[in-house]
């Protein structure tokens, strides 16, 4: 593998005294789609937050190509190219869809614009002037991917991009992930559901209780169904 | 509401207010009371701005007005300027107070924004307050309205004259207000009052535009000081008090927090109901605070926010999916949830 875009080494956070990450080292590398799984409480979103800043780590170090940005605010980490889709979408319901995709563009140029998003997800031209309060969750899950395409990221963390959608839009989202693998974007994806992550991920970690329990390819951990289910204690129901 | 509607409505609006000396007899109002609601509703805006629209409880503008009003006093009484040296000056001295606390208030967020607000608020009170010899302390200070100098010519500035003057500079605070918050940096404003951490992921230092909303809102608030100063003849310290910003937040709330002509509306009430009641009891403040109380009770939105909102409902008048509703400052509304960016 090259030389990984994202590393994180050694990485522990807390909230309060309560200890959520210990010791969780990962890398994606260049135009790598790495998906990190686990239960509900395991500290998958933590280990985002860490990453964006807004949760610092006590310690351990994120470097972000190179540079260590530990702890950075997370404006400096987003302009270094860092795009995050949250857990849940949240928009800001009070603009409209073209206000949400203007407040994120943020003038480091290149592919993405707010024309070539609107082209690739059609959906969103129609909603254009639309509140984004008023979008139904799939719009908003589109609108929230838009938003970190408008910046032109490196890099991408998307966290549980399924939640709350319909099976249908599910399959939309993904599509677009894939499209945007196509495209060298590197994404760290956040899932419950392991099986749809690991569709279009290259390679996979599985957090437990704030511990990174395995780490390997993607594949190999799709094919093993009775891995996943010891992995992350629980039946995992057949998709697709 | 569409654009023109809009545009036809404010015209109604000012053109309304430039009769307002001919329609205060009839209300049995002095027309100098009339310049208070303009001039009040100045100061409001800058409320508006940071409270209504970015989030943040400014608790403590009556500093900036207070020194906008001592600006414009003490230069006349010191220094003997004219009309529009005053009313320059107090603005300026209402900046520099926002450029001297800014950098405090940046550090924190939510209610202790609003307690160092008022923390802060309150040295220049007691400054005002004690230091007798220069601002004539507790008593205030009287000073006579300057003449207003234009190359060789001068002229006082009657009540009448004045009450154009204020006018004036109301109509350039409400065009400049509302570009300023349909500008996208009025947006990004909008965005930090929803959720701060979200637009920093976004990429954008929020404390920057924190910084600037608070250095529109105190030239605001100074530029309101420095006409109320002028208007009254007088300076004193409960110009800069707590109570004073709590009014201002008051009158901003009745009116419709987060909406342009909000302000006036707020300022409206609290100066004329001031003005009619407290000829009648001197308890008006409980008139004041049962209104106050009601409205956050019944129409959280305010007078104005809420007529806006039923407007809407009327969709085949004004329902499209542009409108411009910011449903603001609303004591009802639920915070979004926990640790959700």
């Amino acid at each position: 593998m090259s030389k990984p875009l994202l590393a994180l080494d050694g990485v522990c956070t807390n909230y309060g005294k309560i200890r959520i990450l210990r010791d969780v080292s990962l890398t994606v590398g260049e135009g790598e789609v790495v998906a990190l799984l686990g239960l509900n409480g395991a500290g998958k979103t933590t280990t985002m937050r860490s990453i964006l800043g807004l949760t610092p780590p006590l310690a351990g170090t994120v470097k972000y190509a190179g540079q260590n940005i530990t702890g950075w605010p997370a404006y400096r980490v987003a302009r270094l190219g860092v795009g995050y889709v949250p857990e849940g979408r949240r928009m800001f319901k009070d603009l409209s869809t073209l206000e949400n995709l203007q407040l994120a563009e943020n003038g480091r140029g290149g592919a993405w614009t707010i024309p070539r998003v609107f082209e690739h997800l059609p959906k969103l031209a129609e909603l254009r002037s639309r509140k984004a309060g008023r979008l139904s969750g799939g719009e908003q899950e589109m609108l929230a991917i838009g938003r970190a395409l408008v910046a032109n990221p490196h890099l991408l963390l998307v966290d549980e991009p399924s939640q709350g959608l319909a099976p249908l839009i599910v399959e939309d989202v993904y599509r677009i992930l894939g499209e945007l693998k196509q495209t060298g974007v590197a994404i760290l994806i956040v899932e419950q559901n392991a099986l749809l992550a690991l569709k279009i991920a290259d390679r996979a970690y599985v957090l437990d209780s704030g511990r990174i329990v395995h780490s390997g390819a993607a594949a190999e951990l799709a094919a093993d169904r009775d891995r996943i289910r010891t992995l992350m204690g629980l039946d995992v129901a057949p998709t697709g | 509401m569409t654009a023109r509607k809009e545009l036809l409505l404010s015209a109604a609006v000012v053109v309304l207010f430039a009769f307002g000396p001919w329609i205060s007899p009839l209300m049995h109002l002095d027309v100098s009371i009339v310049s208070g609601v303009l001039v009040i509703a100045i100061a409001v805006m800058s409320v508006n701005l940071l409270l209504g629209y970015t989030g943040l409880p400014a608790f403590g503008n009556a500093a900036y007005f207070g020194l906008g009003s001592y600006g414009a006093a003490l230069s006349v009484k010191y220094f003997q300027v004219h009309f529009a040296e005053a009313i320059v000056i107090g603005t300026v001295a209402g900046l520099l107070g926002g450029l001297i606390l800014a950098p405090f208030l940046l550090r924190r967020r939510g209610i202790y924004f609003g307690l160092l607000s008022i923390a802060f608020g309150q040295v220049f009170y007691f400054i005002a307050y004690r230091y007798t010899d220069v601002t004539g302390g507790e008593d205030g200070m009287q000073v006579p309205r300057p003449l207003f100098v234009l190359a060789n010519a001068h002229a006082t500035v009657s009540d009448f004259g004045f009450y154009y003057v204020a006018l004036a500079f109301f109509v350039i605070a409400v065009i400049a207000f509302r570009t300023i918050v349909r500008s996208p940096f009025g947006r990004t404003l909008i965005a930090i009052r929803q959720n701060e951490p979200r637009v920093r992921y976004l990429g954008l230092n929020t404390d920057r535009f924190i910084f600037v909303a608070l250095l529109i809102s105190s030239t605001m608030a100074g530029l309101s000081g420095a006409l109320s100063g002028l208007l009254i003849n007088f300076a004193f310290p409960l110009q800069l008090d707590w109570h004073q910003s709590g009014y201002f937040v008051l009158s901003m709330i009745l009116g419709g927090a987060g909406t342009v002509w909000g302000s006036l509306v707020g300022a409206f009430i609290y100066v004329i109901g001031n003005d009619i009641i407290s000829t009648i009891t001197s308890w008006w403040q409980i008139f004041l605070g049962a209104l106050f109380v009601a409205c956050v009770l019944f129409f959280p939105r305010g007078i104005l926010g809420t007529l806006q909102a039923l407007g809407r409902r009327a969709p085949q008048a004004f329902g499209d999916d542009d409108d411009d509703d910011h449903a603001a400052f609303d004591p009802h509304a639920v915070p979004e949830a926990g640790r959700g960016v």
